[in-house]
């Protein structure tokens, strides 16, 4: 028993990267790419042998669409969805392994990631997509955006936006979120 | 972010307990009316029980308190900016057609708040309506806030004015064809015929209202012919297409409730 305590311990000292607080967090988090998934590739690229996918259906606003979750290897999961030609348009991860070149990771509380990116933009989606019931969003335009879910706090305030509010600096993203814009070559 | 506490209230003299009575009598008369409501509203609130449809709501009576000679005019920051509170909200332009007032507000976040003051005679009383509306910012739409079509607008008035005054937030309103392809291409699966581009849909939620009251609430207003309720993120949508043959015009998911096969079997004769 204290073999593996020792093993533990000189893991966690000598490779920061199996901790989820290192610092020494690989960046994987940029515009249109996370981990080794590009948006605006064909979804067909990433469809080779041996790859493990999930497909799932997606409820749009008045329609469905499929949605790919990769299970990678030292990654997780990362979710593409794709446009109707098969290309990718919108990639996530809900895992906080990963960072930004700036340091920021899924998981950072709302105040971290406004600190870090103070000219990001909060957001109430304005369209149907799949994601928590109640929640917003924190957009950064050299990035893609980091999701919050509220719907644990929604009671504590109310319902009202203006309460929760109050409560969002502490909140912890739950997932990132990137895309390719259209006029991106 | 900042306080939403105490300062973040509304700043009227009728809500501050230091409230000064003697000064003007024909507020007071108001002023314990409007206590009474309020308990009464609180106590309902914390029991979660609806209030009776004849309640006469606080925020009338505070309407009728602003009306008194000598208010001075100032507008509540209880809805204010997403990203920061605007305590310093000024008014940015109020029209009145002799029918109803409204006062447009432009918030730190860039959304703007709406709010109309109508007053209509009922059994020879003077009755004030307040009803408001929150226009968000669009992501789709660099950050400017959802606009509304003057027919659409109205009837949120009229849902928020169902509501007791709450404020009715519209997260979308009109698209327009750029905006819509926006949506799409950034896989947000927005119909591409959707009645947002005419005009005739909202997206919303009631600021204090769970999803579900506020989806019985739109639909029980009458003003629409559609109410879906997402039961995610988008809130409720409303629109007034007509609704499916067989349908009372209420979904979930876009599932018509009750669904058409639910109906009971005439009665054999």
């Amino acid at each position: 028993m204290k073999n593996i305590m020792i093993y533990i311990i000189f893991l966690f000292e000598f490779f920061p990267a199996f901790s989820e607080e290192s610092p020494l967090a690989p960046v994987q988090l940029e515009k249109g790419y996370i981990c080794g998934i590009q948006a605006g590739e064909n979804i067909k690229d990433q469809l080779y042998d041996g790859a493990e996918v999930t497909v799932e259906r997606a409820m749009g606003e008045e329609s469905y669409s499929l949605k790919y979750i990769f299970h990678i290897q030292d990654c997780g999961d990362v979710s593409a969805t794709t446009n109707d030609a098969g290309f990718i348009s919108r990639i996530s991860i809900g895992q906080g392994k990963f960072m930004t070149q700036e340091g920021a990771r899924v998981g950072d509380p709302f105040s971290r990631l406004k600190k870090l990116y103070p000219e990001g933009k909060l957001f109430l989606p304005e369209a149907y997509y799949e994601g928590p019931e109640y929640g917003y969003y924190y957009k950064i335009d050299q990035l893609g955006f980091f999701e919050f879910d509220a719907t644990a706090i929604m009671e504590k305030c109310g319902y009202s936006m203006d309460m929760c509010l109050a409560f969002l600096d502490g909140l912890k993203s739950s997932k990132f979120v990137t895309y390719k814009e259209q006029n991106e070559k | 972010m900042t306080n939403f506490t105490e300062n973040n209230t509304t700043p009227e003299v009728w809500d501050s307990p230091d409230y000064p009575w003697g000064q003007d009598i024909n507020r007071d008369i108001y002023k314990v009316e409007y206590d009474r409501q309020k308990n009464k509203e609180n106590t309902f609130a914390e029991l979660g029980l609806r209030l009776p449809p004849d309640h006469q709501h606080s925020t009338e009576l505070a309407g009728y308190m602003r009306q008194l000679p000598g208010y001075k005019q100032t507008l509540s920051t209880q809805n204010t900016g997403l990203n920061d509170v605007d305590n310093n909200a000024t008014i940015d332009s109020v029209s009145d057609n002799g029918i109803a007032k409204e006062f447009r507000v432009t918030n730190n976040d860039g959304s703007i708040t709406l709010t109309r003051e109508r007053q209509f005679v009922d059994n020879g009383i003077i009755q004030t309506k307040i009803g408001r509306i929150r226009l968000m910012p669009q992501d789709s739409d660099n950050g400017n806030p959802s606009t509304l079509q003057e027919s659409m607008k109205n009837k949120l008035y009229w849902l928020s004015e169902y509501s007791g005054g709450k404020t009715v937030q519209v997260n979308s309103g009109v698209r327009t064809k750029v905006q819509n392809q926006w949506l799409i291409d950034h896989h947000i699966n927005a119909a591409k015929n959707s009645p947002h581009l005419i005009g005739n849909a909202a997206d919303i939620s009631i600021d204090g209202q769970t999803r579900k009251l506020t989806e019985m609430d739109a639909f029980n207003s009458g003003q629409f012919n559609r109410v879906n309720n997402y039961e995610s993120n988008q809130g409720i949508h409303v629109d007034t297409n007509p609704r499916r043959l067989g349908t009372i015009g209420l979904y979930r998911k876009w599932i018509a409730i009750p669904t058409p096969r639910d109906k009971p079997l005439p009665p054999k004769k």
